[in-house]
């Protein structure tokens, strides 16, 4: 017992040195950006004022139903994609191969911004349909989300040893039974870290849809910035509302690369 | 009687690399043939051929006269007349012992999960896991998990059994438990086409050894006659180099 308490002893410290760092640092954040802006010497003074955040917040809170909404079901589009995609690579026609090697890798190289602006007008024109912009987010950000997702499948995938594929045939499947039943169960927990990974990163970039108009926490953030004049509060506070979006998200998915790193 | 198993002049290349040149090989039912040889002769490419693991670019390999080189042939079907024992085990993580015994019959043959359970007990108690039936095989040992491999094998009621290397993985005391139930299986008139270094086994188990050697059979015969007066150099020299590891 006495080794456990020994070994434990330091690492708590450390835990408790760590908390008290970053306590200290979001306090030296805090004061500094209230003194920067109060006290500006011969200048006009800056006052805080949270009175309009206040009475503006259910209209806030509002972009966060339209956020969530944009990542689930971008996400939900690129699981989709990405299974699709990802089979594509992995088969042996020639035409789905490369077909897919190209969305992934246009997807993957151009930013997801100009991707986003580029289906909200581009695609109308082409196909001669209008749909608004909450369809174009989910279309743009789900083959974008699609591409990266493709990857980590292929990657699980590949990764089950070939002596599992040969086991299962050796038993008489058929190549879709061995898939299905003995490739597929294996390669879905070592998926599911960086999954839960990318989805992190989809909420936090569908705050892009606010350049097309889309009324997620970004835009109404950026409408009532400019309406109340009081951007500090507005748009820190709306930084503040996306960080508890994500960081209880971070918790669990941290739990997912915890439990289920590969341990082979 | 038609042989279970008749390989004619099988020829295979991985690349530029000539694995296999014109292998003939007969088995019959019952039959138990082991075969030895240097590393890179081509004895485990050859065991994968009959199975369809490996697909030869040239000769002809019937099994229960079914010519399984048809480029039409129906693999998965055909396969179930084979069991294969790896060298790496090669069991489903993700299941238990007994789920990968009845991982065949569930999928393959459609069978009920009650009479699956039943039958995957049976064969798990006759290679003496019976008390681990629940277990996964990370809990297992090697010896344990090639045993499981083994009933594995066995519930799709193949007409051959194939072999590869299935004791080179494991710990030397280990073994001898695998070898057991082998040869529990010879005992019982199973055809068995092993591929191993175990001499004594081959000795006392086999009714034909097969020499194999850059590619071809150079010799076979009776096990007393292979060990005791083999009649090529090349198969002479190979036993001798054996004797280091006491294998012979």
């Amino acid at each position: 017992m006495d080794a456990v308490e020994d070994e434990e002893a330091p690492e708590k410290r450390r835990q408790i040195i760590k908390n008290v760092v970053i306590a200290v640092g979001i306090l030296t954040v805090l004061v500094f950006l209230y003194k920067a802006t109060a006290l500006r010497g011969d200048r006009v003074h800056y006052e805080w004022r949270f009175d309009a955040v206040v009475k503006n917040f259910p209209f806030l809170l509002q972009g966060i139903l339209m956020s969530v909404a944009v990542a689930l079901a971008s996400m939900a589009v690129g699981l989709v994609a990405g299974m699709v995609a990802a089979l594509a690579r992995l088969s042996k026609n020639p035409w789905l191969s490369a077909s897919a090697y190209c969305y992934v890798e246009f997807f993957r190289t151009t930013p997801m911004l100009v991707q986003l602006v580029w289906v909200y007008y581009c695609l109308p024109i082409i196909f001669n349909v209008s749909f608004g912009p909450f369809v174009s987010a989910i279309v743009a950000l789900g083959l974008n989300a699609g591409a990266f997702f493709s990857e980590i499948f292929r990657a699980g995938i590949t990764s089950i040893s070939k002596g599992q594929t040969e086991a299962a045939l050796a038993l008489g499947m058929t190549t879709r039974q061995a898939f299905r039943r003995i490739i597929l169960p294996q390669a879905i927990t070592r998926m599911l870290p960086p999954i839960g990974s990318n989805w992190i990163s989809l909420i936090k970039d569908s705050s892009l849809v606010s350049a097309i108009a889309l009324a997620d926490l970004m835009y109404r953030g950026r409408v009532l910035a400019s309406i109340t004049y009081r951007p500090l509060e507005i748009l820190t506070v709306t930084a503040v509302l996306y960080f508890l979006l994500t960081y209880p998200q971070s918790i669990w998915v941290n739990w997912l690369h915890r439990k289920y790193a590969t341990a082979d | 009687m038609e042989p279970i198993v008749r390989v004619e002049n099988l020829h295979k290349y991985f690349g530029k690399l000539h694995v296999l040149r014109g292998v003939s090989l007969d088995v019959e039912r019952g039959e138990v043939v082991v075969i030895i040889g240097p590393s890179g002769s081509g004895k485990s490419t050859f065991l994968r051929c009959i199975n369809m693991l490996e697909k030869p670019q040239s000769g002809e390999i019937y099994i229960d006269g079914v010519r399984i080189t048809d480029p039409k042939a129906d693999l998965p079907k055909i396969r179930q007349n084979t069991g294969m024992v790896f060298q790496h085990f090669n069991l489903f993580p993700h299941l238990t012992a007994l789920g990968n015994v009845m991982e065949g019959l569930l999928t393959v043959r459609k069978m009920d999960k009650g009479l699956a359970r039943e039958r995957g007990a049976a064969l798990l108690a006759k290679v003496g896991l019976a008390d681990k039936v629940d277990s996964h095989p990370r809990n297992l040992s090697g010896g344990q998990q090639q045993r499981v491999a083994i009933a594995r094998a066995l519930a799709m009621e193949p007409k051959a059994m194939l072999f590869d290397e299935v004791t080179s993985a494991l710990d030397p005391e280990l073994i001898g438990e695998v070898l057991d139930v082998m040869q529990q299986l010879a005992q019982e008139g199973m055809m068995m086409i092993c591929v191993t270094h175990e001499m004594h086994f081959a000795r006392r188990v086999a009714d034909r050894v097969i020499m194999f050697d850059e590619g071809v059979i150079i010799e076979q015969g009776p096990p007393e006659h292979i060990f005791t007066e083999a009649t090529h150099e090349r198969t002479r020299r190979f036993l001798r180099q054996l004797e280091w590891q006491g294998r012979e």
